[in-house]
């Protein structure tokens, strides 16, 4: 009497959402990155009991979370930011990407492998997760540093050299007996193809997106569901043209990143993307298979060591040539040892177009689990390994770190977050701003934010990530001036979590009561601080005595 | 990947024109999905069904995790009186009707049961648009519809069951019981999990919560109940503070992104209605539109203490079905219990009914319904006033209003709408009238024109300034009001705005030199009081 439904896609869907939330659990606990979780959680799932199978409805789901991570690396790519690490990036980008890939070539060579297998696993080792380092990036806030730069600028150049591999790939798909012409006939078509999609992005992002888009930010859900849908339209587009998905989805953040609603955008898409990246990586876990033999674990442990050591001294030569100092050659090297869910990608992408791949596809699953997990744990103990290298003189070859490292674009400290671009909300800003606070605004609405003169955040402040955008844990005091008690409560709440005072407004009675629960530190009251003003107005005119 | 992409685009489209119109979502999402299919755009049923059955699920669950039966504990006895009678009226009125239209027992049980709740997605929405309402009647409406939510979970387990008789329901009732009481260990234990010195960074967040859904709905399945019912107790399981408010964040998008879908594949999957069906849809929302608002009114009235305005509001804001009724019909639908025809009239009131709310339920209607209340009659006036003091509005700050015009030794007239209020007033021996403080011949009955001054504190600025014009230019009207425009547009129509915003900014701005004004980075500790 339960439910007539097919209920098994449901079942799979919920054994894969509760193996990988018990798993990142675990995970958090011994420290190892999320994404390692979830192939553990997917090898439990499928090669160790065979609880869940690969399906074509879980293939949509993983194919929509892929769209939608590069729809979302895409949406980060904003003008500034191209010009921001743009040049370093680039050459640095270029030549980590050409040393790695003819090294991993000879390695993988010299393995057995033949030309193409050998291509194939050079250019997968020679990419690094954008997932697994922006991640750990964001979690020790050091996005903005200049190791972070260096190391986000060289990401992006890997992800564009990713996107070429994967149009070319999807070129080949047509012809398996790689002849010349075939070759040259299919990169033509890919490339045309991408180069149309490129000119169709750049116009709509110019002419055709920003008065609608603009028009849509009204409301944060419509928005949401136009970018989405946006994103799925040139990804179908993209496909009529025999581009791959990702690419169309790149294409599509990119062309929406300049929008001033990507920020929030970002934020949106985000937990969406985990939902169905993690469902990815656990199917990916369940397609792989346990029983590999020696040989392979043999060829993985030696790829794994070239990744975690060659692909380390050659970004630390690179850094050398740039000048990086010492700190910021050594982070931004260490912090780009592993390989990239992109690695999987290219084995699956290639195996789908036909190519004999062979084992790689096994090989670079163990790979990426090795090097993801040992780069992780490396970057966690990155101090002592620092100060190590510094002891024995290893680094001399660099510059010295400046004395106050990462200094050079300070964090937010001591500033004064309000929450809440109504009359109130404005009129605390001005006076706070005009008193040489440092002031940060958040509201939804980008009309009422326009003209403060504060650092402005266009978000839902009941999210986390705007909160620690605006520098919650730093910040002297949080002012929310909304008129929604739930909203005001978690804000209360989350400011005793952080230790930072609260200045809240106390809608109704209630409120008063929760609020001094919460122990806040002022409650504004607008409606009785409002009777006072009209009382002392009256007795200013004389009408009532005092 | 392209039917995805099909089903996004009738949802931005209906998003939009939701916007545009200023009309609810739900009903253009299922409309746009039934035009698209009405166009030949053929979407895979297994792929739409999964759409569905996901959408299902966080349906269910956000509806679980808004409504924390802790946020409405002061009245839960009015909260349940008005909840069930209206359920009850609505259910039987509708059953009825489905017999006299030739419909058989299970189908009109559908249809009654479908008729009775109310749109918690359409009602907030409705709510955040009115900043005042949250304060009223929102709470009230906010606690009829977690009433309803959870009778109407109750149908959705034991409907199915009816035909096995005791024997069968027994079992669903244990089932449900177990699972309520799960969900309530959980929802009282969870915070305290999250709470622990290491909260789990956002990406976990939602794993976790997520998690809490899929283990719920698998387990509701395997005691053999509908994986809504899990789906609802999973959100129940979370709606504890601030448990809530982090799920709600996490979730948020996601929730989007598949309601949004799960509409637009419902709507794609709804038979072309004829005439008959149509015609008899609209009988059904005959009954929605003027059951639902009376029974509330004098329920909301005489248990929880609302003025007539608000109850009148409250029961205009519950007078349409639910998503809750749609998934009740693709429910029954599924189970083969009833007809294609049934589902259509089910979704087609859903459609029509959400669709009127935001017409309906607005100040102006109320307003005017209220001519139609009994206890109008009963109002009285005196006359002869002068050089007296007006205050139009006194609400639950008025107390601190008249208090100095009394010490002052001042004659004063109170006028409000609500009768509580004004019967309250009276007894402490005010001058009171009951009515419209914008109604021009109210505002003659308190004398107005020959007052010394006026104090206004509506709720909306179109009202003051329609004061302000009716009286005489020598009277000086004083009007609190709390956003810049507001003040604007009372300065311009000759009043005399009392900017609260601007007080309360004055104040904080006091504190904030007393406590923690040098621009360092020290931080000061929090005030102990």
């Amino acid at each position: 009497m339960g439910d007539l439904t097919d209920i098994a896609f449901l079942q799979n869907l919920g054994l894969i959402i509760v193996a990988a939330a018990l798993f990142s659990l675990i995970g958090r606990r011994v420290r190892i990155p999320s994404i390692v979780a979830f192939l553990f959680a997917g090898l439990v799932l499928g090669p160790a009991t065979g609880l869940v199978a690969e399906s074509e409805a879980l293939k949509l789901l993983t194919e929509s979370g892929i769209v939608l991570l590069l729809f979302l690396v895409g949406l980060e790519l904003t003008v500034d930011r191209i010009r921001e690490v743009g040049k370093v990036a680039l050459v640095a980008g270029s030549i980590q990407i050409l040393l790695t890939s003819l090294i991993g070539w000879g390695i993988s060579l010299a393995l057995g492998f033949d030309l193409l297998q050998s291509a194939l696993l050079a250019a997968a080792l020679t990419i690094s997760s954008t997932v697994v380092v922006v991640t750990i990036l964001v979690e020790r806030d050091e996005s903005s540093t200049s190791h972070g730069q260096a190391a986000i600028g060289i990401l992006l150049v890997q992800d564009v050299f990713v996107i070429l591999l994967l149009t070319i790939l999807t070129g080949l798909g047509g012809g398996v007996e790689a002849d010349a012409a075939a070759i040259t006939a299919g990169l033509a078509k890919a490339f045309g193809g991408m180069l149309v999609l490129m000119v169709l992005m750049l116009i709509a992002a110019r002419y055709l997106l920003p008065l609608p888009f603009s028009w849509a930010g009204k409301s944060r859900e419509t928005i949401f569901i136009w970018s989405l849908t946006w994103c799925f339209i040139v990804v179908t587009a993209g496909h009529f043209l025999h581009l791959s998905h990702e690419i169309g989805a790149f294409l599509a953040g990119v062309s929406l990143a300049q929008l001033p609603h990507s920020h929030d955008l970002q934020r949106r898409v985000r937990p969406l993307m985990n939902f169905f990246v993690a469902i990815f990586f656990v199917t990916l876990g369940i397609g792989m298979s346990l029983d590999v033999p020696a040989a392979l674990w043999r060829q993985a442990i030696i790829l794994s060591l070239f990744v975690l050591i060659g692909k380390f001294l050659i970004i630390l030569l690179i850094a050398a040539k740039l000048k990086f100092d010492a700190r910021r050659a050594f982070l931004s090297a260490l912090l780009l040892t592993q390989i990239s869910e992109f690695s999987f990608i290219l084995a699956a992408v290639a195996k789908k177009s036909g190519l004999p791949v062979g084992e790689t596809g096994t090989l670079l699953g163990l790979v990426g689990t090795i090097t993801i997990t040992l780069s992780a744990l490396l970057i966690g103990a990155r101090e002592p390994i620092f100060a190590f290298l510094m002891k024995r003189n290893l680094l001399r070859a660099f510059p010295p770190p400046p004395e106050k490292t990462d200094a050079e674009t300070a964090p937010l400290a001591g500033h004064v977050i309000i929450i809440g671009m109504n009359t109130l909300g404005r009129e605390l800003v001005r006076r706070l701003s005009a008193k040489g606070e440092t002031v940060v605004a958040a509201d939804t609405d980008p009309l009422k934010l326009l003209d403060l003169p504060c650092i402005k955040i266009l978000g839902d402040a009941e999210s986390p990530a705007v909160l620690r955008e605006a520098g919650l844990e730093n910040a002297k005091l949080l002012v929310s001036t909304m008129h929604i008690e739930s909203t005001n409560d978690l804000l209360a709440y989350r400011c005793r979590v952080a230790g930072v005072p609260a200045a809240i407004h106390a809608v109704n009675l209630r409120e008063v009561t929760n609020l001094l629960d919460m122990g806040v530190a002022y409650m504004m009251s607008p409606k009785v601080d409002g009777i006072q003003l009209q009382n002392a107005e009256l007795i200013r005119r004389g009408v009532i005595r005092k | 990947m392209t039917g995805l992409a099909l089903l996004l685009l009738s949802s931005a489209v209906a998003f939009a024109l939701a916007q545009r119109f200023r009309l609810p979502t739900i009903p253009l999402l299922i409309l746009l999905g039934f035009a698209m299919s009405r166009c030949g755009i053929e979407i895979d049923r297994t792929a739409l069904n999964q759409v569905i059955d996901v959408g299902l699920a966080f349906l269910v669950f956000a509806a679980g995790i808004e409504l924390n039966p802790a946020r409405f504990a002061i009245q839960t006895r009015a909260l349940l009186w008005i909840g069930l009678l209206q359920f009850a009226v609505t259910a039987i009125l509708g059953f009825l009707l489905g017999r006299v239209l030739g419909f058989d027992t299970v189908a009109s049980l559908y249809l009654g049961v479908g008729l009775s709740t109310s749109s918690t997605l359409v009602a907030l929405r409705q709510l955040y648009r009115s900043p005042g309402s949250l304060r009223t009647y929102g709470k009230v409406v906010l606690g009829v519809l977690l009433v309803q939510d959870i009778v109407m979970i109750l149908f959705i387990v034991l409907l199915p069951r009816l035909a096995g008789g005791i024997g069968e329901l027994a079992p669903g009732v244990l089932a449900l019981a177990v699972m309520a009481a799960t969900a309530a260990v959980c929802q009282r234990y969870l915070p305290r999990l999250l709470t622990a010195k290491n909260p789990p960074d956002e990406e976990t967040m939602l794993l976790c919560t997520l998690a809490i859904l899929f283990l719920f709905s698998g387990f509701s399945h395997w005691m053999n109940i509908s994986f809504i019912a899990g789906g609802f107790a999973a959100g129940f399981a979370l709606s504890g503070f601030p448990v809530s408010g982090e799920a709600r964040g996490v979730i948020s998008s996601l929730n989007t992104f598949f309601v949004a879908l799960f509409f637009s594949a419902l709507g794609a999957q709804v038979e072309h209605p004829d005439m008959a069906t149509f015609l008899k849809s609209l009988a059904f929302v005959a009954i929605v539109l003027i059951a639902t608002p009376i029974v509330v009114t004098i329920i909301a009235e005489w248990k929880a203490n609302l003025s007539s305005r608000n109850a009148i509001t409250a029961g205009l804001l519950l007078a349409q079905t639910s998503e809750f009724s749609v998934i009740l019909a693709v429910y029954g639908q599924r189970l083969g219990q009833i007809s294609e025809e049934t589902v259509s009239i089910i979704a087609l009131v859903a459609v029509i009914s959400m669709t009127l709310t935001p017409f309906l339920a607005t100040d102006s209607v109320a307003r005017r319904l209220l001519h139609l209340h009994p206890l109008r009659r009963l109002m009285k006036t005196d006359s002869q006033l002068s050089d007296h003091v007006v205050v139009l509005g006194y609400g639950s700050a008025g107390r601190w209003i008249i208090r100095p015009l009394v010490a002052s030794g001042l004659k004063i007239v109170i006028v409000d709408q609500d009768p509580h209020v004004i019967a309250r007033l009276r007894k402490e021996g005010h001058i009171c009238i009951r009515g419209d403080a914008s109604d021009g011949k109210v505002l003659l009955k308190a004398g107005a024109d020959k007052a010394r001054f006026i104090l206004v504190s509506l709720h909306q600025v179109a009202e003051v300034v329609k004061v302000i014009e009716q009286v005489c230019s020598s009277v000086p009207v004083f009007a609190r009001v709390f956003e810049e425009a507001s003040a604007k547009k009372v300065e311009e129509s000759g009043g005399i705005p009392i900017l609260n915003s601007t007080a309360a900014a004055d104040r904080f701005m006091e504190w904030f030199e007393r406590n923690m004004s040098r621009v360092d980075n020290e931080r000061p500790t929090p005030q102990a009081d």
